[in-house]
């Protein structure tokens, strides 16, 4: 049995700062200014399963960029990553919906974007309807949803998606309260499970509070990795 | 992901855009026949009444090559900015990326094949159907083809359009062009054998009179020519894959 959920070795990750629009023409003839910046530099670490980290530094750090690798969304530019078991990343849960079609053809659609076969959407669908609390309207097409219905359904997907390891960008607050109440129990629940869990976070107690580690990055480097208090107290 | 559940990806994200189509249109999937038969009237209009093309079954032979080219152009001119509109896809998960543009060319398929259909039975009832072993090969191979062509040209379209932007106009250009270059609204076998060379370079021109040979019985262009057609639509669609595959993985830092 591996032990270790995410490896990550020697990591960078390079943008290109496009100042003007590349065309054809213009990148022929090396025409466009191209600023090169490091969102990431050097990275390395391991997280065991069912470890729960923090991350926390200011804007601009690296955190989502770090997020984004680990999720696959992008690829580093140098050095390793090593991923073990499914990954859900909670991030902008209205994307891949279609306006047209119903919450129920939007679901299946939704879960095998994140990876989720047929057998367990059909498995889970009930459970997802009813966490979203949208059962009256899931043949209605997706045009006909408030934003706070698609955030609803679209994060009741994703945590449906029984994922080992689970990357949380900020803000849990989804939906009215109630809904804030439901999510924030599950989330609870998750790490109390022994999910592997990442977590990005400006709200220092709350990180504090869910995880035992903390990575403090700055300008893409680990700056601090060591237990959340300390960490905290140094970052404020 | 393992090869089942790829391929019922594939067919899901197929399955919304041939759903999404159709949906709020009262005449629905009707709309996949009748708009190559408003084509065929305008179009056969033009060419019969103001430029005379000397083709038996005018309009007969004109519709069993819209029908393919309808496949393509839709094809090309809506998968080549497809992947920049599927952005914030792009950025929320990890998904094998070519199903962007490859349901749009499923989708459109099914449209192609069901309307093929629909014409072979037509063809059925009036008697005008050239009906033989070597013909039903003829059909499978040229639409195989055109599958695998215009899925290639897509790969390629999409791929290269999210760096560089110009590719979507240089595409919908192109498509304009590529209709007169292909013979759509002619059969090649009506022009001066000097033009012959430059349908060689052409992918698309031999599988088009493939198609309608198999189906009306036109005469076929020489075997040189197909061996040309082959190659190219096989260096592109070669060519597709390989960009694709290498520029896939940044496609999310150009978004």
């Amino acid at each position: 049995m591996n032990k270790i959920a995410i490896k990550i070795e020697n990591l960078s990750k390079k943008y290109l700062l496009h100042h003007e629009k590349p065309t054809l023409v213009e990148s022929a003839l090396r025409f466009g200014k191209k600023e090169e910046i490091w969102a990431l530099k050097d990275i390395n670490l391991e997280i065991k399963k069912g470890e729960k980290i923090g991350i926390i530094g200011d804007n601009g750090s690296g955190k989502t960029t770090l997020l984004k690798i680990i999720s696959g969304i992008t690829e580093p530019t140098e050095g390793r990553l090593e991923t073990n078991g499914r990954i859900a990343a909670l991030i902008d849960f209205e994307a891949g919906f279609h306006p047209e079609l119903t919450g129920e053809e939007n679901t299946h659609l939704n879960g095998m974007l994140l990876g989720m076969s047929k057998n367990e959407i059909r498995k889970n669908f009930d459970k997802i309807v009813k966490f979203s609390g949208l059962k009256k309207f899931i043949d209605v097409p997706l045009h006909t949803y408030s934003s706070g219905m698609k955030l609803r359904l679209g994060f009741s997907i994703a945590i449906h998606s029984s994922p080992d390891i689970l990357l949380i960008d900020e803000i849990l607050a989804v939906g009215d309260q109630e809904f804030q109440k439901k999510s924030y129990q599950t989330m609870q629940n998750f790490f109390k499970k022994g999910k592997t869990i990442i977590f990005i976070s400006h709200h220092l107690p709350t990180v504090a509070n869910f995880c035992p580690k903390t990575v403090w990055l700055e300008k893409g480097k680990i700056k601090m990795l060591a237990e959340s208090k300390k960490v905290i107290k140094l970052y404020e | 992901m393992n090869l089942k559940n790829y391929l019922n990806f594939l067919l899901a994200m197929t399955g919304k855009e041939v759903k999404a189509r159709y949906k709020h249109a009262i005449l629905g999937f009707l709309w996949i026949f009748l708009n190559p038969l408003f084509q065929m009237l305008v179009i056969g209009f033009v060419f019969q009444n103001f430029i005379k093309v000397p083709v038996e079954n005018y309009f007969l032979f004109l519709f069993t090559g819209l029908l393919p080219w309808n496949f393509f152009s839709y094809s090309a001119i809506k998968t080549t900015p497809s992947v920049v509109y599927e952005r914030s896809l792009i950025q929320k998960a990890k998904f094998p990326r070519e199903a962007i543009p490859l349901s749009i060319v499923f989708s459109n398929f099914f449209h192609f094949i069901v309307s093929l259909f629909l014409l072979i039975f037509f063809l059925l009832i009036s008697g005008n159907l050239n009906f033989s072993l070597s013909s039903i090969f003829y059909f499978l191979f040229s639409i195989f083809w055109l599958l695998i062509f215009t899925s290639g040209f897509s790969l390629l379209g999409s791929a290269l359009n999210v760096k560089y932007r110009d590719v979507n106009f240089f595409v919908q250009a192109l498509v304009i062009l590529w209709f007169y270059a292909t013979p759509v609204v002619y059969p090649l076998q009506i022009l001066p054998k000097t033009y012959l060379p430059i349908f060689q370079l052409n992918p698309l021109a031999y599988p088009f009179e493939l198609l309608r040979h198999s189906l009306i019985a036109t005469s076929l262009p020489p075997t040189n020519m197909l061996l040309a057609n082959v190659t190219i639509s096989f260096l592109i669609v070669l060519l597709g894959i390989f960009i694709f595959r290498k520029e896939n993985k940044s496609f999310s830092d150009w978004l």
